[in-house]
């Protein structure tokens, strides 16, 4: 079985021209390079804003890779925060990239050094733009074509903000939006692959919820508020079953 | 002001950090796939994922009405864009410009 995927994968990568990969994976991957564009500009600008020097703008979009978090880390340098307290925030904010490895087909990236790139690169895009990637027998080089365009869409962008952030006019604002827009398209996404008003509502549910309690960390409240309804419904669901199997004898 | 080595220190172990959480679960895939549970979680958690990365990247007063409209505009007009033409790139960047337009110049 397995060895047959691997010959199917095999036939797959060399019938196929790896340029036409490269190109699926950027027409995947347009609609995000492009919206962190903006987000990108505006995190070279303030980390250039706040004092921190030129080169360290490639350096944390390159290193770091993670759009939300990069921010508040500028706000944490700038105050000197302790390095643990850099750790914690880190572990918080991208605790929810634990679960992106499950439906993410790194089996499908072959050289160990890009698997490990692969890893490294599990951006929220890059899970989202991959989710169906297994379905629709996506090659290695169209998922690395995904993530690594992406990964330099955001350091040239960042850099480009850092570098030019003076030539944008501080009049124009909400730039930040993008990101906004991108997550509603990546939603609605998620909705056609997976169809389901009570989730839908228990996600906003969880959303107004951790507003209320944690407005500081809403994102992680809120995602731990999600994981824990769908733990509980799938507990209500198994003990449901295993009743009707009961019956069922 | 922060010197260059605890610059450094810090872009590196918030670089570490994260490559930890995306890398760590892959060394247990196979007994997570063979749960029911996370299967079961893994279907289920993009959709809840990505609303809630929407919603917490809406800034962060909008109940203030003088915020909460143009992003009510910005929103109709990427979401009505994106069921009515399903172009990621279009509903992307109209939303963004018109959220811009609205901030940047004011009537």
């Amino acid at each position: 079985m397995a060895e047959n995927l691997a010959i199917k994968e095999a036939v797959h990568e060399v019938g196929d021209n790896r340029w036409y990969q490269v190109r699926l994976g950027a027409k995947n991957v347009l609609p995000a390079a492009v919206a962190v564009v903006p987000l990108g500009l505006a995190l070279g600008v303030l980390l250039v804003r706040v004092g921190l020097p030129w080169w360290s703008a490639p350096l944390l979009a390159g290193l770091v890779f993670a759009g939300s978090l990069e921010f508040l880390l500028i706000g944490l340098v700038v105050a000197v925060a302790p390095l643990s307290h850099i750790a914690l925030t880190t572990l918080l904010v991208n605790f929810r990239h634990v679960f992106y490895a499950i439906s993410f087909p790194l089996h499908r990236v072959r050289h160990k050094g890009a698997k490990i790139y692969s890893m490294f690169a599990l951006t929220d895009e890059a899970y989202a733009l991959t989710l169906h990637a297994e379905r629709r027998n996506y090659s290695a080089i169209r998922i690395l074509s995904i993530q690594s365009l992406f990964h330099a869409s955001w350091i040239l962008s960042v850099f480009a903000g850092a570098l030019l952030g003076g030539l944008i006019p501080d009049s124009v604002k909400g730039l930040e939006f993008a990101v906004t827009a991108l997550f509603v398209v990546l939603s609605i996404e998620a909705y056609k692959e997976y169809q389901s008003v009570p989730l839908t509502m228990l996600a906003l549910l969880s959303v107004v919820v951790a507003n209320l309690i944690a407005p500081q960390s809403m994102m992680v409240v809120a995602m731990l508020m999600y994981l824990l309804g769908l733990s509980a419904l799938y507990l209500v669901r198994k003990h449901r079953s295993v009743k009707e199997g009961q019956h069922g004898e | 002001m922060a010197n260059n080595l605890y610059l450094f220190s810090a872009i590196a172990l918030s670089a570490l950090v994260t490559f930890g959480l995306r890398a760590l679960p892959f060394a247990f895939i196979k007994a997570l796939r063979r749960s029911d549970l996370i299967n079961y979680l893994a279907q289920r958690m993009p959709l809840g994922i990505m609303i809630v990365l929407a919603a917490s990247t809406i800034p962060q007063d909008v109940l203030n009405p003088n915020v909460a409209w143009p992003v009510a505009v910005a929103l109709t007009t990427t979401v009505v864009l994106h069921l009515f033409k399903s172009n990621a790139v279009l509903s992307v960047l109209a939303g963004t410009a018109v959220y811009v337009g609205i901030l940047s110049w004011p009537l």
